[in-house]
């Protein structure tokens, strides 16, 4: 039986607050979250429905250059210097004056990400818990994306696509798990983007996936697609040699190589396939693989539901086809978050973290505060569900 | 399955051919039928089943890779499905007609339902349906028996592709009336294969459908399919006990590989 | 006005050794330390550094250029900085000194090892892993 009442809140409130700290990429956020006690709360499977209320929802965002990724010690540098600024901006916007008696818990990413980011997030985050006595919660990333987007949603047992820089899982949660039932087999599909746009030389802000969505919406003959290896392995996928393909086809664009036949007509070396054209085709391609192994999934678990969550899964297109997907399947739905929420946030991890804490899970030593590059979804006890 | 698929179904058999909606899987929908596609119905006395697998248009992705992906996977499983039926000791339905432009082919029909409302005897049903005894040796010897199934396909260099417990059918042992026979089905990302690594990968895929599906008892499950497919390689001699060793051995690494791999937020 | 701020390293190979200000040095005078701005890699690039830590703060009715006087946590903060650019320096000369050591003894293989698991801990790893991270 799930209580999620047993720990109080500070003070006799009949609300708890929690401070969430992310920055496992480059992406550093910080948010502050409410949530009112609720009876429904006492028994029963009910964390997706937490009224939660983000009081605020602050990022920042480390840009490089075009044709450049993020190293991580330039990405740590960034957060650490930022953090302090991004805290004290979300607690004004949240009228929060006296963080000692208003917080109740401190959530930050223990992992996975990229290790120097993920370090400056927690020490931030130890001092905050020492200098102001307020308990700390670690929080996998990839369940603070699970339960920010069940809480938006209200999708009670989704499967649930997890796309961004890092990670392409499909996920369905059994038995106090969420357990991972497909996934890349080498690169993440926001990698792949990231890539590809680096090869494109196209700019990084607001983000390299927006842009090359963009630039596939100005794709003007989208009856025609430059063919593309297609490689779904059961409920798996494989990323790196359409990657590896597509470069090779954008090279050879960039330095006129006629020789090519997909690209150049070769009786009148008429120019046929233009970057627009690879973008929508590559998008086409991978978004494909990706609603297929969810439907398999899906059909697998016997879920009618889909949320997708992770920075890819803002994409427009992807979410349209996954919802042309849904449709066709006896009661589909498809769930989905804005950017606000899709991308990394510190609301999410105020959000997984505030379940965690009402659940008594609490950092008892500094010492388990260490964080961690590799930390699977599965690894985490989902005590907070039935 | 919604109403549309159905009718695009029906639509393209025509109402001379009466169909019963069984399962929407990902890719493809499933229908009993009593009609043969090309044996007179006046034939068929025993009212004898047969299954028709459809793959619908797929309208969520382009039309071009919609095509493309239906006719190579219509085609590609057709194919394996007639070959593997003609290999000795190998179980898979037998294919009876194949349409690989519409996506359609003909199956004889295999399993039954279980009792108490378990539903269709595929292995996902039949290991959910003994939970409450979950290493019975029925149980045991019906894992043993897959994983045979699987060491036979692969020693054949055969590859399945899409391994999970609702992949696998079980049929009524008629000589031994409470054991089971378990059936390869549905090798629509099948292929031949004499590449370890595919191999690795269809034995990671299949444990990984296991812990996730049947998580409370995956370690001997496991253990038993193992077991049944290694024992095919070991009765084929020195030369099979080399293969099982690089089978088996390439098994770890994917399965390091998928626990190691960086998850990078 | 409390203690200064010290660090203290040990290791098995040599003599504990202890890291320690002085406030009239100008190193413990900048919040913009030597060994932590932005890597040259991206500069070359064309970034514009915008992720530079703000400047000390002067107390009110201090001004910069008689004698500044600085706030409490504006002075942790630039000491902090300076003594950081020390234990950097000191751990950059140590990896370099185990890479020669290292390189007389082993092959060139062991050498491309050590230079690639000091990226790592540069990069803030857990020093037992050997993955590609997302931005390189």
């Amino acid at each position: 039986m799930v209580n999620l009442n047993t720990i109080k809140p500070k003070n006799n409130r009949n609300y708890y607050l929690a401070l969430g700290l992310e920055g496992s990429a480059n992406k550093l956020g910080v948010g502050i979250l409410k949530h009112p006690i609720l009876p429904s709360h006492e028994s029963g499977d009910n964390s997706h429905h937490c009224q939660a209320e983000i009081l605020s929802n602050i990022r920042d965002t480390y840009i490089t250059p075009p044709g450049e990724g993020f190293l991580p010690r330039d990405t740590a540098r960034h957060h650490r210097n930022w953090c302090v600024r991004l805290i004290k901006r979300a607690l004004e916007e949240a009228g929060i004056n006296d963080p000692r008696n208003d917080i109740d818990v401190i959530c930050f990413t223990k992992g996975p990400g990229m290790g120097a980011p993920l370090h400056s997030v927690v020490i931030a985050a130890r001092t905050c818990s020492l200098m102001w006595g307020v308990d700390l919660v670690g929080v996998n990333h990839c369940v603070g994306h699970i339960e920010m987007g069940r809480e938006i949603t209200q999708a009670i047992n989704p499967v649930v696509l997890y796309v961004s820089g890092g990670n392409t899982q499909v996920i369905a949660y059994s038995e106090n798990r969420y357990r991972i039932f497909g996934e890349t087999l080498d690169i993440a599909i926001g990698n792949c983007l990231d890539r590809f746009a680096r090869t494109l030389k196209i700019p990084n802000a607001p983000s390299p996936g927006y842009n090359i969505e963009q630039l596939a919406n100005k794709c003007k003959n989208k009856d025609q697609l430059v063919e593309l290896p297609y490689t779904v392995k059961g409920m798996d996928l494989s990323m790196s040699g359409i990657l590896a393909y597509i470069d090779s086809l954008a090279k050879d664009l960039f330095k006129g190589n006629k020789k090519n036949k997909i690209l150049f007509d070769q009786k009148t070396g008429e120019q046929k396939v233009t970057v627009e054209d690879l973008c929508y085709s590559l998008q086409e391609n991978l978004f494909a693989m990706l609603v297929e192994i969810t439907e398999r999934a899906m059909a697998h678990v016997n879920a009618s539901q889909v949320l997708i969550v992770g920075g890819v899964g803002c994409n427009v297109r992807l979410q349209e086809m996954m919802g042309q997907m849904c449709k066709d399947r006896a009661n589909g739905q498809v769930h989905a978050t804005d950017e606000r929420f899709c991308i990394d946030n510190g609301v999410m991890i105020a959000q997984a973290g505030l379940l965690q804490y009402r659940m008594g899970d609490v950092v008892k030593d500094l010492k388990e505060t260490v964080v961690t590059q590799k930390f699977r979804t599965d690894e985490v006890y989902v005590s907070w569900r039935e | 399955m919604s109403q549309e698929i159905v009718d695009e179904v029906a639509k393209y058999l025509t109402s001379n051919i009466p169909i019963v909606p069984i399962s929407q899987g990902a890719e493809a929908v499933v229908f009993t039928t009593t009609i043969h596609p090309y044996i007179p119905s006046s034939n068929n006395e025993k009212k004898e089943k047969f299954i028709i697998k459809y793959r619908p248009t797929k309208k969520y992705r382009h039309p071009l890779i919609d095509k493309s992906l239906t006719k190579h996977r219509t085609l590609s499983e057709s194919r394996i499905l007639s070959k593997l039926y003609q290999i000795d000791g190998i179980k898979v339905p037998k294919l009876i007609a194949c349409d690989p432009y519409n996506g359609c082919i003909w199956l004889e029909f295999l399993g039954e339902d279980l009792p108490n409302g378990f539903g269709f005897s595929n292995l996902k049903n039949f290991l959910w349906m003994n939970a409450k005894d979950p290493y019975n040796d029925c149980v045991k010897d019906t894992l043993y028996k897959v994983g045979q199934q699987i060491g036979l396909l692969h020693w054949n260099d055969y590859c399945h592709g899409d391994l999970t417990s609702s992949n696998i059918v079980l049929v009524k042992d008629e000589d031994y009336g409470t054991n089971w026979i378990p059936h390869l089905i549905d090798f629509g990302l099948g292929s031949t294969s004499s590449l370890v690594e595919d191999k690795g990968v269809d034995l990671y895929v299949l444990e990984r459908a296991i812990i996730s599906t049947h998580s409370s008892f995956a370690d001997k499950y496991n253990e038993w399919l193992i077991q049944g497919f290694s024992d095919v390689y070991k009765s084929k001699g020195k030369q099979g006990n080399k293969k099982l060793n690089e089978v088996l051995k390439r098994f770890a690494e994917v399965r390091l590989r998928g626990r190691k791999r960086s998850m990078i937020g | 006005m409390g203690d200064l701020i010290t660090a203290k390293y040990s290791s098995p190979d040599i003599p504990e050794l202890h890291f320690t200000i002085d406030v009239n040095d100008k190193r413990y005078q900048t919040t913009n330390g030597m060994t932590t701005g932005p890597s040259e890699h991206v500069l070359n690039a064309g970034q514009i550094d915008r992720d530079r830590p703000s400047d000390p703060k002067l107390l009110s009715g201090s001004s910069s250029d008689v004698e500044p006087h600085y706030t409490e946590l504006s002075k942790l903060r630039m000491h902090l900085t300076g003594l950081q650019d020390d234990i950097n320096i000191f751990l950059t000369e140590q990896m370099e000194l185990a890479k020669k050591k290292k390189i007389k003894l082993h092959s060139e293989e062991e050498e491309k090892r050590i230079d690639e698991e000091i990226n790592e801990l540069l990069d803030g790893g857990d020093g037992d892993e050997e993955d590609e991270d997302e931005g390189k």
